[in-house]
């Protein structure tokens, strides 16, 4: 029964009653049938002349009586058609300028949640009191099964009078106390938010419910950099004794949770040259402890990239194999040899690529495993010694680790071997970037050489560096092996937004993210319609005010960093002269703006979440060198009725990243590699406030730079303008 | 704002991202700090010295992957080797090729702090001023590294192109040979199989404290 609540307490209960329904639309529908009729009749008469809270009193004073009946013969009949209860966005984070507030969904459980409830889109619930629920996710046919709300909370519902005015200072603290973060293997645990604006103790009409429509209203996290809920174990040495491996390239290292039920994904490691499979301890550890069995194997580096892609391959294969006879069985029937991801680093990086396009061409089989069990390719650092048609990493969820420091696979501008992102440009899924400033080559494993190349006192160390790692690689293994959304905003906002508990704030992090290429719409990728007047959907682009426009291959043409202006790709590394990833590129001193035009086709922003695209700041440019920092601009979207809404991107977390100041490769100014960072702006953010904005017509969306605008003076080389859906 | 809030969230500071730094305006390129990682050095150049020699045959014959063009073997030379530090140290990117005569060698052991380096020198032959052909022999054929590259792509062309380079830096006295002074040439080697010849190599590290 609607008036009843569930869970509550009496005493609660009793207030509620009193609180009740003003927004209620069928009032007299004691048994919530959806008719007012005789059964309502008799629960009112069964509690005539009660006092107090009780079943009946239509009016709230007290007592049930005639007034009472009344209201009820009044309401007599078919209950009106009812609206239902709305999804609507409220789990927030505070912004310090326009939309004031943005609408994301995960949240470190070392900190809190913000409630914006928007009174531009809510101008109804301005002023109300009302309760606010925080339940365990359901999905929406669990919703559907059952509107009761019951708080996760042993504080109950919170009280809460939605704000009135704007949003801008309104966003406030829901009660975290007594929330649990994570659920078994996942890091994160989801919650539903439901403001109840009628206080009945249902998802009813006129509330508003985040996390309804699937996914969580939010996702409360767990530290990505510490161990997770299982306890490990190590065989810290296993013999395959296999006839397809080399006698001396033999030996494994597996990691396992030992107290995890189920099936355990596979996560193997290819370490790199000069290394050796002992000396990722701390990512074996803490990948098992988050329930992956790990294994890492010796790997035939010395040779070159095809030998040591053999051993990856065949280790995987022995390992599947023989897992369930190592350790006298300790892993038997304990391995799920459907779900595996590849780690590897540096020459091992490039051979866990191959690996996949080895699979993918089919010029390596196994009866073991096939494409279809690869989930995910993680490469740190890797060399690019095969190139275009090898180093390829297809559509398979991809990500690249790398340290700005390294100065062994440097991404120097002499050699294509170096340059890790290479691969990265070429793949074709979902795929993710986490560049760690201060970080060198062998700060991801334990032992190697201290291979620091950068701005003295700006090393981070083993330490550091692994727990940026240890949480980015978790947060993309759960993203793409379990499609684990509560993981996404780990890869794609901004690091000043969101890392890690334990992931050092010192540590500067820069961030690239793209879905898979049929869960985003190009607006402008520049693969297509090369001109710098159309985009990739056929759109007018305009450019005004801006200077140097080109669109090309991002491939810097020279052997320096020295910037001239015969090489606008200066700094990306991130092309071999046989690849294809495009791009665009330009500067200012003063006020200007590029402008796409979005096609009809494209004009309808409610089918997408989100509008990303990705930007790097140009390397030893003068305008980059001018105003050292983070760079900032503005995106402004325009409906077809001419009405417009405008973000400044710094504001969700700090802009496009101040190059690391890393010399060579050239003289005078000093800056490396460009340094690629996804800004991704939600959507619903930009209905702040409310208003007629269309977000199912827009018209154009637009850079603004310099003037009031952002920066005054910068370089930017810029791409992947996409709708994300 | 109106906002009744339970006590308990009264005392939470809701989560925000903070506003964006300032730019600051350009100023002198901050000091370095120099890697541990001793750069690629030129070539072609020779080792310091050959420290140690020892032939071997193995019953069990593998392939050798340190070439393109590799073959089976069963017999050759296991070598020690002293270089400077930027030829031993493993790295990522491509190492210099050690070659001997028109063969490659096997890097199985280094220790960059030592400058030491432990090889697999596979048989080869070597084609003598009279068009006869005579077993190669690394404490008597040219030992040097040759350019940057990944082993398993070198074939026999690149190894004529590079000894070719190489022998012409030693003409023009560019190139010096390696040290034979301190060479230790050891009796022959029977092994069953790979592994068994990768144990026996360690032997030949003349410090023991470094193997």
């Amino acid at each position: 029964m609607r008036l009843t609540h569930a869970r509550a307490g009496g005493a609660f209960a009793a207030a509620l009653l009193y609180t009740l329904p003003a927004f209620a639309q069928c009032p007299g529908d004691l048994d919530a049938s959806g008719l007012v009729d005789g059964a309502d009749l008799a629960v009112l008469l069964g509690a005539w002349g009660c006092t107090g809270a009780c079943p009946g009193d239509l009016s709230q004073d007290s007592i049930v009586d005639g007034t009472d009946l009344g209201l009820m013969l009044a309401a007599w009949g078919e209950c009106p058609p009812s609206t239902p209860a709305v999804e609507a966005p409220l789990a927030a984070v505070a912004l310090s300028a326009w939309p004031w507030a943005s609408w994301v969904d995960t949240y470190n459980s070392n900190g809190s949640v913000g409630i914006a409830i928007d009174p531009g889109q809510h101008p109804d619930l301005a002023g109300r009191a009302a309760l606010l629920w925080v339940i365990e996710d359901r999905s929406p046919a669990e919703w559907a099964a059952n509107a009761n709300l019951s708080d996760a909370r042993a504080t109950g519902p919170q009280a809460v009078t939605c704000p009135s005015g704007t949003i801008q200072g309104n966003v406030v603290s829901l009660n975290v106390a007594g929330l649990v973060a994570g659920s078994g293997d996942a890091p994160a645990r989801g919650y539903d938010l439901v403001l109840d604006v009628d206080q009945d103790g249902t998802l009813s009409p006129g509330d508003l419910i985040d996390g309804r429509d699937g996914g969580a209203g939010f996702w409360w996290t767990r530290d990505l950099a510490a161990l997770g809920p299982y306890s490990t174990a190590t065989i810290a040495s296993h013999d395959v004794n296999d006839a397809d491996i080399l006698d001396s390239m033999e030996l494994e290292r597996v990691y396992y949770p030992t107290n995890a039920p189920g099936l355990r994904p596979i996560v193997a490691i290819s370490h790199g040259n000069g290394h050796n499979y002992t000396w990722y301890d701390y990512l074996g550890n803490h990948l098992a402890s988050w329930g992956f069995v790990v294994m890492s194997h010796q790997n035939d580096t010395i040779p070159g990239i095809t030998s040591a892609t053999v051993t990856t391959v065949e280790h995987t294969e022995s390992f599947i194999d023989q897992h369930a006879s190592m350790g006298g069985g300790v892993l038997a029937g304990k391995v799920d040899i459907d779900r595996i991801a590849w780690i590897g680093h540096s020459r091992g990086g490039e051979s866990v690529t191959y690996g996949y396009d080895r699979l993918f061409d089919g010029t390596f089989t196994s009866p073991s495993y096939g494409l279809a069990d690869i989930k995910c390719v993680i490469a740190i650092a890797p060399t690019d010694f095969l190139g275009t048609a090898s180093a390829n990493p297809h559509a398979v969820p991809y990500m690249l680790l790398y340290g700005a420091a390294d100065g062994d696979v440097c991404g120097c501008p002499d050699s294509d071997i170096a340059d890790s992102f290479n691969l990265y440009e070429r793949a074709t899924g979902l795929r993710h970037s986490t560049y760690v400033h201060g970080a060198d080559h062998n700060d991801f494993n334990c032992c190697g050489t201290n291979d620091f190349s950068g701005p003295a006192g700006t090393a981070i160390g083993n330490t550091l560096a692994q727990g940026v790692a240890k949480a980015s690689i978790l947060a993309m293994i759960r993203r793409s092996m379990f499609d684990d959304r509560a993981m996404e905003e780990f890869l794609w906002r901004q690091n000043e937004s969101l890392r890690a508990i334990g992931q050092a704030s010192t540590v500067t992090v820069v961030r690239e993210f793209k879905p898979a290429a049929g869960a985003a719409s190009p607006i402008d990728d520049f693969q297509a319609n090369t001109s710098t007047s159309v985009s990739t959907s056929g759109g007018a682009v305009n450019a005004a005010g801006i200077t140097n426009l080109v669109e090309a291959l991002a491939n810097d043409n020279n052997t320096t960093f020295t910037w001239v202006t015969t090489d606008p790709w200066n700094g990306s590394v991130r092309n071999r002269t046989t690849d294809s990833s495009r791009a665009g590129v330009f500067d200012w001193t003063a006020a200007g703006s590029i402008t796409w035009s979005v096609p009809a086709s494209l004009a309808d922003f409610t089918k997408a979440r989100a509008l990303s695209f990705r930007a790097a700041q140009g390397t030893r440019h003068p305008n980059t060198v001018a105003a050292l920092g983070d760079l900032d601009l503005t995106v402004t979207l325009r409906d077809t009725n001419g009405l417009e809404r405008s973000i400044r991107i710094g504001t969700l977390g700090g802009g496009i990243e101040e190059p690391y100041q890393r010399s060579g490769f050239g003289t005078g100014a000093v800056g490396w590699q460009a340094e690629f960072e996804t800004v991704r702006i939600l959507l619903g953010d930009l209905q702040s406030g409310g208003g007629a904005f269309d977000l199912s017509s827009i018209a154009m969306v637009q850079l603004r730079v310099g003037g009031a605008d952002g920066s005054a003076q910068g370089r930017l080389l810029i791409d992947d303008l996409i709708l994300e859906n | 704002m109106t906002t009744l809030l339970a006590a308990l969230a009264l005392a939470i500071v809701p989560p925000s991202i903070p506003a964006p730094a300032k730019e600051r305006a350009a100023q002198a390129p901050p000091v370095q700090a120099p890697s541990d990682l001793p750069p690629v050095p030129a070539t072609p150049a020779a080792p310091i010295s050959i420290v140690a020699v020892q032939p071997f045959t193995i019953a069990e014959p593998y392939r050798h992957r340190f070439r393109k063009d590799g073959a089976e073997f069963t017999s050759g030379h296991l070598i020690v080797l002293r270089a400077e530090a930027g030829f031993v140290q493993p790295r990522q990117v491509a190492e210099p090729v050690l070659c001997v005569g028109s063969q490659t060698a096997e890097r199985l052991w280094s220790d960059p702090a030592k400058g030491l380096m432990v090889a697999i020198v596979p048989a080869w032959t070597e084609r003598a001023d009279g068009g006869t052909e005579r077993p190669g022999d690394p404490s008597i054929d040219l030992v040097w590294f040759a350019a940057p590259e990944l082993p398993e792509r070198v074939d026999a062309a690149w190894i004529a192109a590079e000894r070719a380079r190489a022998e012409a830096a030693l003409a023009g006295g560019r190139l010096s040979t390696p040290s034979t002074r301190e060479i230790v040439r050891h009796p022959s080697l029977t092994t069953a199989s790979q592994d068994a010849l990768i144990a026996r190599a360690s032997a030949l590290v003349p410090d023991p404290a470094a193997r």
